[in-house]
C-alpha cells in the first residue's frame, strides 16, 4: 500500500468518524449527552487526531488537541455540558472536516486558521470556568483545612489512603490487573497523551498504586522533547472483565507495549513479562514490590524463578503454580496481546478500495456470462448428471453473485444523516422551526449510487425547507403545527429503490406554474388533467429561476439540474402534491448498476435484454388486441400504451418473419407494453457501461455479452417510457397548436 | 492562554513563572525557556507552577527531565504553587516522591486528588 492509499483510508475513515460526531451533536440539541456520546465524540477527535499525527498533519493536530482536551473535560465531568457546547463542537466538527481534506493537499490559507483558532477561542470560557462550575458539591467536614501539606516527608491521614491488605495475598494469583504500559516513542506526534488512557482507567475502576518509570529518560544532549520517554506500571482494580479493560487503551498504537493481566496471575507471568520489557528483571520486582502486585514473600519468589530460569531448573512452585493456573495463563496469552485485541477487531470489520470490488463483480459478472453459455451447451447434450452439475454451480454461482454484489451495497441511512444537519442549519438561517423524519434508513443501495445521489438529494431537501415550508406565521394561521415536517423516505419496490422528499407545506400551484410556463413559451393551451405534465415543467432547463419561481409556487429552483443527475443513474422522478398539504418528490433509481436478472428479447438479428423486475407478462401480439390507435392497445378491457422496439433501434431483419409478441413492463403504477418478436426468456447479465459516445443514447441503460458472444442492448424501460410520453406530448401540442 | 516566564532573583536564588499551557504543541518552546542546566551548581531554582493550567505527560516528563538534570549538575531543582492541573497529574502517575516538593492543596481543591500512592521514596 502506498502513501495516497494510506491517505485516503484517512479520509474515508475520518469523514465517517465525522459524520458520526455530527449525528451525536445533533441529538445532544434535544437532550444532554449521555456518557457514551461523549466518549464516543472524544474518540472521532482522539482518533483524527492521532492518524493526522502520524502524517505529520500540523494544523488538523493542534486543533483536535485542543478541541480534544475541553471534550476530555467533558467526558471526566470535570465541566458541565452546556447547550451553547453543540454549536461550538458543530463549527469544531465542519473545520475538522474542511482541515482534515485541505491538510492532505496541503491548501490551508491564514483565513482558515484564523478561522480554527476563533472557534478554539469560543472554547476558552468553557475550559476557562471549569473550576467554578464543578466546586458545587459540599467539602467533606474531614477535609475543611485551610491548607493541607503532603509530601515525600509529610502525610496527611485525610488524604492518604492505606494499601489494600488484599493485594499482598498471592494464593489464587494476584488479585488485580497488572497493567505494563510503554507507550510507543512516537506517541506525541501522533497527537496522543498517555495520561490520558490512565486517567480514563479510573472510570472503571481504582488504580491501586501507580509507578511512572523514568529509567530511559536521555541527556540533555539526547532529550527530544517531542518523543515519550515514559512507561507506567499499574496496579489496578476493577470489576470490569478484560476486554473493557483493553478497551481503555484502543487508541494506542500497535508499536506501544501494552500488556494486560487479568486477576489471578502467577510470578511466572511476571517472570515472562519482565523478559519482554526493557528494564531490568530486579528492577521490574522492586517497582512491582512497590506498587503492591508482590509482597516480601512473593518477591523472593520472583527472584528464584528467574534464577530457575536462567539454571534451568525449574522450581517446584513453578510447576505446582503452573498447573493451577494453566487455563488463566492460557487465556492472557489468547487476549492479552496488543495485536490480537487489534485483530479481534479488524475480523469485524475491514475497509476495501472500491476498486477492488469493482474488479470482482466485474469478474463475478464474466463468469456468470461463461456459465450462461456453458448451461447452454450442456442442455444441448441431454447428459442428466452433466446438467445436474450445472445446476449446482449455477445455484453457486448465483449465491456468489449476490455477496458480491452485496459488498458495495450500504444502507442508504448513512447518506441521509447529513440531511438532519441540512435541515437544522437551514432551520436557524430561515428561522423556521423545521423537524426531519427519516424512514428506511435500513434500504440498501449500491454506493456509487448513494454517492452520486447526494447533491440532487440535497437540492431536494433545501427546497423543501426553503419553498416547500410556510414560516411558522403562516401555518399557524392556515391551522398548521408551527413546526414544519420534511421527510425522507426510503424503501424497495420491484427491484427499484424508491426514496422520497416530502413536506407538508404549501404544496404546489399547478395553475401558477402551467402559466409561467405559458409566459415561458414552454407549453400553450388550457391547463391539462395530467399534473405529471404540469409538473414536468419545473424541469425545463431555465424554467425557473429563485425570484420568479418562489413569487410562483416556491418550487424549481435547479430541478433541471437535480433531473439530469438522477437521469443518468438510469432513474427517474415524479412529483405529487396537493395543496396545503405539501410535495412529494419520489425518485425511482436501479438498486445496483452491475448485474441484473434480465428477460431476453430479439427484433431481428438484434437482441435486447429488459430488467426482469419491471416485466409483468408476455402476450402474443394478437389482433385481439390492436386498437385503430397504432399508440394503445386492449388487455382485458384495459387501453395500454405500446411501442414497437424495431421503431426506435435499427435491426437487421432475420429471414423468417416472427409473429409480434408483447411485453408488458411497469414502471411505479404505470404499464406499457414493448413489441419484440422473439421472446427467449430469463437471462442472468453483467452490465457493461456504454461507452462515452453512447452514454447519451436514450432508451438503453447498457450493453451486455451473451453467451454465443453477441452483444445485447438493456432497454431502460423508465427512459423509454418517458421518451414515448414527451412524443405524444410533442404531438399533442402541435395538434393544439 | 499564553505561555510566559518570568524569573525573579533573590537571596536563595531564582524563581521562575511558568503560565500557560505544558502541553505537546508548546512543549519545544518551554524547552527553550528552561535553560536550568546552565546555571551555576548549588544554585536553587524555584520552579512555581501556579498559572500552569494545563499539564499533558510531555509537560511531566519535561519537568522529569528538569529535575534530573537539575540533580546530576548538582543544582537544586524546587516545584511549588502547583496549579490543580499540575497536582493531578503528579496524583495519578504517583511522582509526589520523585520531585520531593512540599505540596499545598488548597481546601476548595481537597477532593480533587487523592495522594493514594507514590508519595514515598522507595529504597
Amino acid at each position: 500500500m502506498d502513501l495516497t492509499e494510506v491517505i485516503d483510508a484517512y479520509l474515508v475513515e475520518s469523514e465517517e468518524l465525522l459524520r458520526d460526531m455530527e449525528k451525536i451533536l445533533l441529538h445532544t440539541e434535544s437532550s444532554l449527552p449521555t456518557d457514551d456520546d461523549l466518549n464516543a465524540i472524544f474518540r472521532v477527535v482522539h482518533t483524527i487526531k492521532g492518524t493526522a499525527g502520524m502524517f505529520g498533519f500540523e494544523s488538523t493536530v493542534s486543533f483536535t488537541h485542543v478541541v480534544e482536551n475541553l471534550l476530555d473535560d467533558l467526558r471526566s465531568h470535570e465541566i458541565q455540558f452546556h447547550p451553547s457546547l453543540t454549536e461550538i463542537l458543530l463549527k469544531a466538527k465542519d473545520h475538522l472536516s474542511f482541515l482534515v481534506v485541505a491538510e492532505t493537499k496541503g491548501q490551508i490559507s491564514n483565513d482558515k486558521i484564523s478561522y480554527g483558532l476563533s472557534i478554539l477561542e469560543e472554547m476558552k470560557p468553557y475550559l476557562g470556568n471549569k473550576t467554578s462550575t464543578i466546586q458545587t458539591d459540599p467539602i467533606p467536614f474531614g477535609k475543611l483545612v485551610e491548607q493541607t501539606e503532603i509530601g515525600s516527608i509529610s502525610e496527611n491521614p485525610n488524604l492518604i489512603h492505606k494499601p489494600n491488605p488484599s493485594t499482598l495475598k498471592l494464593s489464587g494469583g494476584i488479585p488485580n490487573y497488572l497493567i505494563s504500559f510503554r507507550p510507543n516513542q512516537n506517541v506525541f506526534s501522533h497527537g496522543l497523551d498517555p495520561i490520558s488512557f490512565i486517567g480514563y482507567l479510573k472510570k472503571i475502576g481504582t488504580i491501586i498504586s501507580l509507578k511512572s518509570i523514568d529509567q530511559f529518560l536521555p541527556g540533555p544532549n539526547q532529550f527530544d522533547p517531542e518523543n515519550c520517554y515514559l512507561g507506567f506500571e499499574i496496579n489496578f482494580d476493577s470489576k470490569e472483565n478484560l476486554e473493557t479493560v483493553q478497551k481503555v487503551f484502543n487508541f494506542i498504537e500497535a508499536d506501544s507495549f501494552l500488556h494486560i493481566y487479568p486477576p489471578g496471575f502467577s510470578i511466572e507471568d511476571l517472570v515472562d513479562l519482565s523478559n519482554q520489557l526493557p528494564e531490568e528483571e530486579i528492577y521490574l520486582g522492586n517497582v512491582w514490590k512497590e506498587i503492591q502486585i508482590l509482597n516480601e514473600q512473593t518477591f523472593l519468589a520472583y527472584l528464584e524463578e528467574i534464577k530457575q530460569r536462567k539454571t534451568g531448573i525449574p522450581s517446584v512452585s513453578s510447576i505446582q503454580s503452573n498447573s493451577k493456573n494453566e487455563p488463566n495463563v492460557s487465556n492472557l496469552s489468547n487476549t492479552t496481546n496488543q495485536d490480537q485485541i487489534k485483530e479481534t477487531h479488524k475480523s469485524s470489520t475491514i475497509k476495501v478500495d472500491s476498486k477492488r470490488i469493482d474488479n470482482l463483480i466485474n469478474r463475478v459478472g464474466e463468469l456468470v456470462v461463461s456459465c450462461a453459455n456453458m448451461n447452454q451447451l450442456i442442455g444441448e447434450k441431454e447428459d442428466p448428471n452433466l446438467q445436474e452439475s450445472s445446476l449446482v454451480v449455477m445455484r453457486l454461482l448465483n449465491e456468489v453473485r449476490e455477496i458480491a454484489l452485496k459488498l458495495r451495497m450500504v444502507p442508504i441511512g448513512e447518506s441521509f444523516q447529513k440531511y438532519s444537519r441540512i435541515v437544522r442549519d437551514l432551520g436557524k438561517e430561515l428561522k423556521k422551526e423545521i423537524r426531519l423524519i427519516t424512514e428506511g434508513d435500513e434500504t440498501e443501495l449500491d454506493r456509487n449510487i448513494v454517492e452520486k445521489l447526494s447533491d440532487p438529494l440535497t437540492h431536494l431537501v433545501r427546497n423543501a425547507c426553503d419553498h416547500g415550508l410556510e414560516s411558522p406565521e403562516i401555518r399557524s394561521k392556515n391551522g398548521k403545527p408551527e413546526q414544519g415536517t420534511v421527510k425522507l423516505t426510503a424503501y424497495h419496490e420491484a427491484g427499484n429503490v424508491i426514496i422520497e422528499v416530502s413536506d407538508d407545506g404549501n404544496g404546489i400551484s399547478k395553475e401558477k406554474v402551467w402559466q409561467k410556463g405559458i409566459e415561458k413559451g414552454i407549453v400553450t393551451g388550457d391547463l391539462p388533467d395530467s399534473e405529471e405534465e404540469v409538473y414536468r415543467l419545473l424541469f425545463h432547463p431555465g424554467f425557473s429561476t429563485a425570484s420568479q419561481i418562489t413569487n410562483v409556487s416556491g418550487r424549481g429552483v435547479g430541478l433541471d439540474v437535480v433531473y439530469k443527475n438522477i437521469e443518468s443513474l438510469r432513474g427517474s422522478i415524479t412529483i405529487k402534491s396537493i395543496p396545503n398539504q405539501g410535495s412529494r418528490f419520489l425518485l425511482r433509481l436501479p438498486l445496483t448498476l452491475a448485474i441484473i436478472e434480465g428477460f431476453l428479447v430479439a427484433v431481428g438479428k438484434s437482441h435486447f435484454i429488459i430488467p426482469m423486475e419491471m416485466v409483468l407478462e408476455c402476450l402474443h401480439f394478437s389482433d385481439d388486441h390492436k386498437t385503430d390507435s397504432n399508440q394503445f392497445f386492449a388487455l382485458r378491457g384495459n387501453l395500454i400504451p405500446f411501442l414497437r422496439l424495431k421503431d426506435y433501434y435499427p435491426c437487421e431483419p432475420t429471414s423468417d418473419q416472427s409473429r409480434e409478441n408483447i411485453v408488458i413492463v411497469r414502471q411505479g403504477d404505470k404499464k406499457a407494453g414493448i413489441v419484440v418478436e422473439k421472446l427467449l426468456g430469463e437471462y442472468q447479465t453483467v452490465i457493461k457501461p456504454m461507452g462515452s459516445v453512447f452514454r447519451h443514447v436514450k432508451g438503453v441503460s447498457g450493453s451486455s455479452i451473451l453467451g454465443d458472444g453477441n452483444v445485447a442492448l438493456i432497454i431502460d424501460v423508465p427512459s423509454l417510457f418517458e421518451r414515448t410520453i414527451s412524443v405524444e406530448n410533442q404531438k399533442q401540442y402541435s395538434h393544439r397548436g | 492562554m499564553e505561555q510566559a516566564q518570568t524569573i525573579q532573583t533573590s537571596k536563595e536564588g531564582i524563581e521562575i513563572h511558568w503560565s500557560g499551557y505544558l502541553t505537546v504543541p508548546y512543549i519545544k518552546e518551554w524547552l527553550e525557556l528552561s535553560k536550568l542546566w546552565e546555571l551555576p551548581k548549588g544554585k536553587k531554582t524555584k520552579l512555581n507552577l501556579g498559572a500552569i493550567e494545563r499539564i499533558d505527560s510531555s509537560g511531566i516528563q519535561l519537568l522529569m527531565f528538569l529535575k534530573k538534570r537539575c540533580q546530576t549538575d548538582q543544582q537544586i531543582l524546587e516545584l511549588h504553587n502547583h496549579s490543580l492541573s499540575v497536582l493531578k497529574v503528579l496524583d495519578l502517575l504517583g511522582l509526589v516522591s520523585f520531585f520531593g516538593d512540599r505540596i499545598k492543596v488548597k481546601k476548595e481543591h481537597s477532593n480533587e486528588v487523592e495522594f493514594r500512592y507514590g508519595t514515598r521514596k522507595v529504597s
